[in-house]
């Protein structure tokens, strides 16, 4: 498998430079260079071989950012197994629920992971994977060996106590099996597993590569989780291309400006939320020289509106932006280069390499330009399927539908669920989901477009909208927007009375401290729709 | 405000956020002071912002995006000095 491939050569080809840091800030670093892993990731990787893991075994990872968790994961998938690194945010209740319905025949754990899984294990039954403890702390007696709770097994790793389980060759190719599986956000109602195959992984991983021009003088930070498709990216894309990936556990803006400087990072990828509060917080003393080794950071994972992209750029002067836009199912369907940023700012850009997209409209035909529809793509990046969910599969991965297929040619199609317009010159511009999409007084309006306006207002700092079902008018419009100081009401009604169709405005504007997100940073519109729900009231 | 009152606030506020992220009772979390919050992984950076929004509000102070960092935030204990030096007054 290429991935695997890729992985070896990178071990033999960087030896000793540096390939993963956690860093504690202000700056005391704890590395572990391409050498290292490797090492770490055979003893691993027997250890795990004696414990009974074969090609195709789903393995989760339940540890927190780390070096460790580096070698851990790559340990997985070089045994030819199914990695999935679950959030650090899933309660206990969430991972055994997960548990019970994904099967995985592992879970490896750290020290914080056990102790939270354990608080629960009178609710671990028969079938409960095998718990691989990474931790140095000796655990008490009756935790290790076959019996805990009703039959779970734990077994110890000791990185001195090697094993002499032989690291063998498998011959076959795997390429097109899964490698990882990635959960949905919960913020769609219960996660799905998405399993993706070895050889995409590496697809991914070498357009990133390209895109960002990477090699290996590039040193990368690290935001965002491995749970994530656009964290597990760069990850792979800093492994294949011998860069140096820097594990940071803070989205303060302090102290991501200090690690820039303190190690010289050269990019950054990061989602909406934490470039939000970037570019409202204060450069201080010799930003430039803190942030002269930037080369480039990426909005991925949501988008921000027009004013906060232009202040970006005018925070980053000299650093290039890109704009990425796709789901777990599809990895990343578009991106928008720093050539056309502003000429084409509010789009999400051209397909990436090798992935295709176009918009459908309500009969199933490809939309002509600038007509709304629904965004489907196709080519690189597709899911392989979900994991154990054949129905769920077939409604989002479905094979080319005859009529277009003069135009597509036979495979599958991923149905995003997303609405959007694509303009003459094929760039596409993202209206909104289409389950989130609000229907008042036969118009429909997207949540994305009110917000935008909601942020032009000065005092706004963060908005979300819903729409509330009513039975007469179809929905009402609410929103929750959260203020950077004071917050002049009237003023900010003046202002969308003057620059919004009087359906799209608001008809109820809470101000709110601060609104919910889910592990990924995006706000997590189930739960503030919930509220109001719940309450019956608007 | 004693220094010990703060600490025991800022405790409660902590142990509360855990426990119901974790879905346990708060009795059964224990946090010691220097144990590290955000970077160890107790806390992760979207729970960090609820945890200022709430030691604002407790302390009815007001923190500036300056003054948030692992350096203040990370530890009950460096919570507790941020707090104290801002109740009586000072630029932390």
């Amino acid at each position: 498998m290429k991935l695997i491939w890729g992985i070896e050569e990178a071990f033999s080809r960087y030896k000793g430079k540096s390939a993963v840091s956690r860093l504690t800030p202000p700056g005391s670093l704890f590395t572990l260079t391409y050498d290292q892993i490797e090492r770490e990731t055979r003893r691993l990787r027997r250890f795990m071989i004696q414990q009974g893991m074969q090609s195709g075994d789903l393995s989760f990872i339940y540890m927190s950012k780390s070096p460790q968790l580096v070698a851990t994961l790559v340990a997985v998938i070089l045994n030819h197994g199914v990695a999935c690194c679950l959030n650090s945010r899933l309660r206990p209740s969430q991972v055994l629920r997960l548990c019970s319905n994904a099967k995985p025949k592992f879970i490896i754990v750290d020290q914080g992971a056990l102790m939270n899984i354990m608080k629960s294990k009178e609710a671990m039954g028969e079938g409960f994977p095998v718990v691989l403890f990474l931790g140095e702390r000796e655990l008490p007696a009756d935790w290790i060996g076959e019996k805990v709770g009703a039959g779970v097994r734990i077994a110890k790793y000791t990185q001195g106590g090697g094993t002499s389980a032989n690291l063998t060759q498998d011959r076959d190719d795997h390429s097109d099996s899964p490698a990882y599986c990635l959960f949905t956000s919960g913020s769609t109602g219960i996660p799905k597993g998405v399993l993706i195959s070895g050889n995409d992984l590496y697809r991914r991983a070498k357009t990133e590569i390209e895109d960002y021009e990477l090699t290996d003088g590039d040193c990368l930070l690290s935001l965002l989780p491995f749970s994530f498709d656009v964290g597990l990216n760069q990850l792979f894309s800093c492994l294949l291309s011998g860069a140096h990936l820097i594990l940071l556990n803070s989205w303060f803006p302090k102290d991501i400006i200090t690690a820039v400087g303190s190690v010289g990072i050269t990019g950054i990828s990061a989602v909406p939320s934490i470039w939000a509060d970037m570019i409202t917080y204060p450069k201080g003393e010799e930003f430039d020289k803190k942030t002269k080794t930037l080369r480039y950071v990426t909005v991925s994972g949501g988008d921000l509106n027009k004013n906060q992209l232009l202040s970006l750029q005018a925070y980053f002067e000299k650093a290039k932006i890109y704009k990425t836009y796709g789901q777990t199912e599809t990895f990343r369907t578009s991106i928008l280069k720093p050539w056309d940023f502003e000429r084409k700012i509010t789009s999400v850009g051209l397909p990436v390499k090798g992935t295709q997209f176009f918009v459908m409209n309500e009969k199933g035909e490809i939309a002509k330009p600038n007509t709304e529809g629904e965004i489907v793509h196709y080519g690189a990046g597709m899911m392989l399927e979900y994991l154990d969910d054949r129905s769920g599969t077939e409604e989002k991965k479905r094979r080319i539908p005859e009529a277009l297929r003069p135009i597509l040619g036979e495979g599958d199609l991923i149905y995003t669920g997303d609405r959007g317009i694509m303009d003459e010159e094929g760039y596409l511009y993202i209206l909104g989901r289409e389950d989130g999409m609000i229907k008042t007084l036969g118009y429909r309006v997207y949540p994305k477009e009110i917000e935008g306006y909601l942020l032009e207002y000065e005092q706004v700092k963060n908005a979300a909208v819903i729409g509330i079902q009513d039975g007469h008018k179809g929905q009402h419009i609410v929103a929750e927007v959260v203020p950077k100081g004071e917050l002049d009401m009237n003023g900010l009604n003046a202002f969308l009375r003057n620059r919004m169709a009087s359906y799209m405005i608001p008809e109820k504007i809470y101000v709110v401290k601060g609104l919910p997100m889910t592990e990924n940073g995006k706000i997590n519109y189930p739960e503030i729709k919930g509220r109001y729900e719940k309450r019956g009231i608007l | 405000m004693e220094l010990t009152e703060v600490e025991d606030l800022v405790r409660k506020i902590v142990i509360e956020i855990i426990s119901s992220e974790k879905d346990v009772g708060s009795e059964s979390v224990t946090v010691d002071g220097d144990e590290s919050l955000i970077e160890g992984g107790l806390i992760d950076s979207v729970l960090a912002v609820q945890l200022i929004e709430e030691c604002a509000m407790k302390f009815d102070i007001l923190i500036h995006p300056v003054e948030l960092s692992l350096e203040n935030f990370d530890s009950i204990n460096k919570i507790s000095q941020f707090i104290r030096i801002k109740l009586n007054g000072g630029e932390a």
